[in-house]
């Protein structure tokens, strides 16, 4: 009932780019950093993958075949890459129920009960994570541990910052720019290598699975305040490196679904997280603030759409 | 017009019930119910209302003039919200205590105005009554349920009765505003569903 | 006109009935609830100043919302302060309570508004237990790790906006009691 064909006027485009190339597209791009988040975490972070990916496609084969009683579509991989971004903003020392459940959420709830894919009207992976925060703040937001065998816990750079009064605070406990680039510091499974994340990032680029514009707009605006409010190069540099921001750039706020589609808005959207970003990483109580940014302009995701719908061509001004 | 009270009761209890199917009286409905008992207070204290403003607005409905109706419905459920936010303050100070700010709110509690409108200003005294319990009691029921689920995930208790003790991490969010809107949304549509499952029947 | 003068007539019928059930109910619950305030706030006073049995409300004290002077057989046994102070979440409002020896003899956190499961984790005896027994002769301090120094109290896990309030507001409690009521 879904699939009926829909005819839209010309050109008529064919391609073979379906959801299937899409998705895998976007599985090689995240790989490298997803890796390292093994590499450096050990096996724990392997475990936390795999859960989330199997409880993702679980939830999703349950829903379509027995509640909705519609064509399974795990095959897309759509909800594998779902589960991989939430592993990814998830803590190793996430006991094992978090990423079962949170794959639950995001798929259940966020994807699969506003219509699947397609239809979700914000990122199910970062929804599912704001669900946690607010749910399990303490196993979400309070346990960080330092990369390696001697699993030290410590806070995360953007924490140190947050909690130790400004960047001072980040020298004194031994992290430096390298490291942020890399992915040697504390933090999120997949988040720590930004290095490796805008490899991803410029891998799907080339591929011409994202547009330029959410990325630079977002990291650029982010770059930007920071610099017009006086604060040095270095400082610039591990804002930029360190959180979630290259991993929200590029891989969350270009979710196809819940970003806008016109080039000027997709300016606007990158533009917006990366304000929103600034604001509560400078002035709000978390140390990062990738996540609600990404979430909020989702919402208002629709909004710019409609105020930045190019004209049609021939269009009479209406009187 | 003579109405099966029965049928009246059941009414507002399960067909038109208030929070499912009328969708009235959202503000309490997601603000207090962060627990089982708050939920259940709450419909009661509203149900108490609600039957009370009924009875008094049918037994007048004679008397009321048309064009003022509005203004006297609204002073007739002050006054009863108002005596009852007096006597819980002096004789259930815990219970006011948790329920204090949506105890006024009440007064504008759709359900009420709503009632006093469409039903016991035409109907009868014992018919409104009747009216005014099923409604409330279907109004306090649906949020006995939302109170206890969300008790039940967000502490892991029930009434305060600990269930699910142990080794369960409680989810926070469930009592915070966004668990209230995730969980009444899961129960409409649950409560749709069995509804045209029956009617397809 | 004669029309509006008589609605307007009902209407003021309405609201006099109204107003006298009310007047009724009121003079009836109005004791009772005063009774019922005092005897609270005295429990919740009583709870951390446990060697006192009776309150005083003492006036002219800067800094606190109210300080009360707890007695015990007419002697002056310590005193506690009622304190606002900013929590993650917006106001707080903490009883203090210090006896004559110079210690805090215990904390209490009646009003609040932080988070269900972090900040409000305050209100446990776990975290506001602490206090009691603290000296009044030098800064509280908020530690992460569980505390080395006595004047040491170890933060909320995942709230230390909110230990780090509640602290403030214990301190200046102190700086009262040392600069005014020792």
């Amino acid at each position: 009932m879904k699939n009926k064909l829909i005819a839209s006027s010309s050109p008529h485009i064919r391609s073979n780019t379906t959801t299937r190339t899409v998705m895998r597209d976007v599985l090689i791009a995240l790989a490298p950093a997803a890796l390292a988040g093994i590499y450096f975490f050990g096996f724990g972070a392997a475990k936390i993958y795999l859960l989330a990916i199997a409880s993702a496609v679980v939830t999703e084969y349950i829903i379509q075949k027995y509640m909705l009683k519609t064509t399974v579509t795990i095959n897309d991989g759509s909800a594998v890459i779902t589960a991989v971004l939430l592993s990814m903003t998830l803590p190793v020392t996430a006991p094992w129920w978090i990423p079962v459940i949170g794959s639950a959420f995001a798929i259940g709830i966020v994807k699969q009960a506003f219509g699947g894919i397609g239809s979700n009207f914000m990122n199910p992976a970062l929804a599912a994570r704001a669900f946690m925060v607010a749910s399990w703040p303490v196993i979400m937001t309070g346990s960080w541990v330092t990369p390696g065998v001697d699993a030290v816990s410590t806070a995360t750079p953007l924490g140190l910052m947050k909690e130790g009064g400004g960047f001072g605070a980040l020298s004194e406990a031994g992290v430096n720019l390298t490291d942020l680039l890399i992915g040697n510091v504390a933090g999120c499974l997949g988040e720590t290598s930004a290095l490796l994340l805008i490899l991803g990032g410029l891998y799907l680029l080339w591929k011409g699975v994202i547009s330029w514009r959410i990325p630079v707009a977002y990291i650029g605006t982010v770059g930007i305040l920071y610099i017009v409010t006086g604060a040095a190069m270095s400082e610039v540099l591990v804002q930029l490196a360190a959180g979630g921001l290259m991993l929200g750039a590029f891989f969350m706020a270009t979710d196809y679904v819940s970003s806008p589609v016109t080039p000027k808005g997709r300016i606007i959207f990158g533009i917006g997280c990366g304000i929103l970003t600034f604001v509560i990483r400078k002035f709000g109580g978390y140390p990062e603030g990738v996540l609600y940014s990404i979430l909020l302009m989702n919402v208002v995701s629709p909004l710019i759409d409609r105020y930045t719908i190019p004209k049609v061509f021939g269009e009479v001004k209406k009187a | 017009m003579e109405k099966n009270l029965g049928q009246v009761f059941k009414n507002g209890l399960v067909d038109e019930n208030p929070t499912f199917v009328q969708l009235l009286g959202m503000c309490p409905t997601l603000a207090v119910t962060t627990s089982a008992t708050n939920g259940l207070a709450m419909g009661l204290a509203t149900t108490t209302v609600l039957v009370g403003s009924n009875l008094v607005i049918s037994a007048m409905r004679n008397i009321i003039p048309d064009k003022i109706r509005i203004p006297a419905f609204i002073v007739i459920i002050a006054t009863f919200v108002t005596i009852i936010e007096m006597f819980m303050h002096a004789y259930a100070i815990d219970l006011y205590a948790s329920l204090g700010l949506f105890i006024p709110l009440i007064v504008v509690n759709c359900v009420i105005l709503g009632r006093a409108e469409s039903f016991a200003s035409k109907n009868t005294a014992p018919a409104s009554i009747v009216d005014g319990l099923g409604m409330g009691l279907g109004f306090a029921g649906a949020l006995t349920i939302l109170g206890s689920i969300r008790e039940l995930l967000g502490v892991g208790s029930i009434f305060g009765f600990t269930i699910l003790g142990g080794s369960f991490k409680p989810a926070i969010m469930m009592i915070l505003p966004p668990g209230a809107f995730l969980t009444l949304g899961l129960l409409i549509a649950l409560y749709q569903h069995s509804k045209i499952k029956k009617e397809g029947r | 006109m004669k029309e509006t003068i008589k609605l307007g007539f009902t209407l003021f019928l309405f609201t006099a009935i109204s107003a006298l059930i009310l007047a009724y109910s009121n003079g009836v619950t109005a004791p009772e609830i005063i009774k019922v305030e005092e005897e609270i706030n005295n429990q919740a006073r009583m709870e951390i100043l446990s060697s006192a049995d009776a309150f005083e409300l003492m006036e002219g004290i800067d800094g606190a919302k109210e300080v009360y002077k707890g007695t015990a057989d007419g002697a002056t046994v310590g005193y506690t302060l009622t304190m606002v102070t900013s929590g993650y979440g917006g106001d707080m409002e903490l009883a203090v309570g210090i006896s004559n020896d110079g210690m805090v003899s215990g904390i209490k956190i009646i009003k609040h508004t932080e988070t269900p499961g972090l900040g409000a984790n305050a209100i446990k005896p776990a975290f506001s237990d602490q206090y009691q027994g603290k000296s009044t002769e030098s800064v509280i301090e908020v530690v992460k790790t569980p505390p080395t120094a006595d004047n040491e109290v170890q933060a909320i896990t995942g709230a230390t906006i909110t230990s780090r309030a509640v602290t403030k507001a214990v301190n200046e409690a102190r700086d009262i009691y040392t600069s005014a009521l020792q």
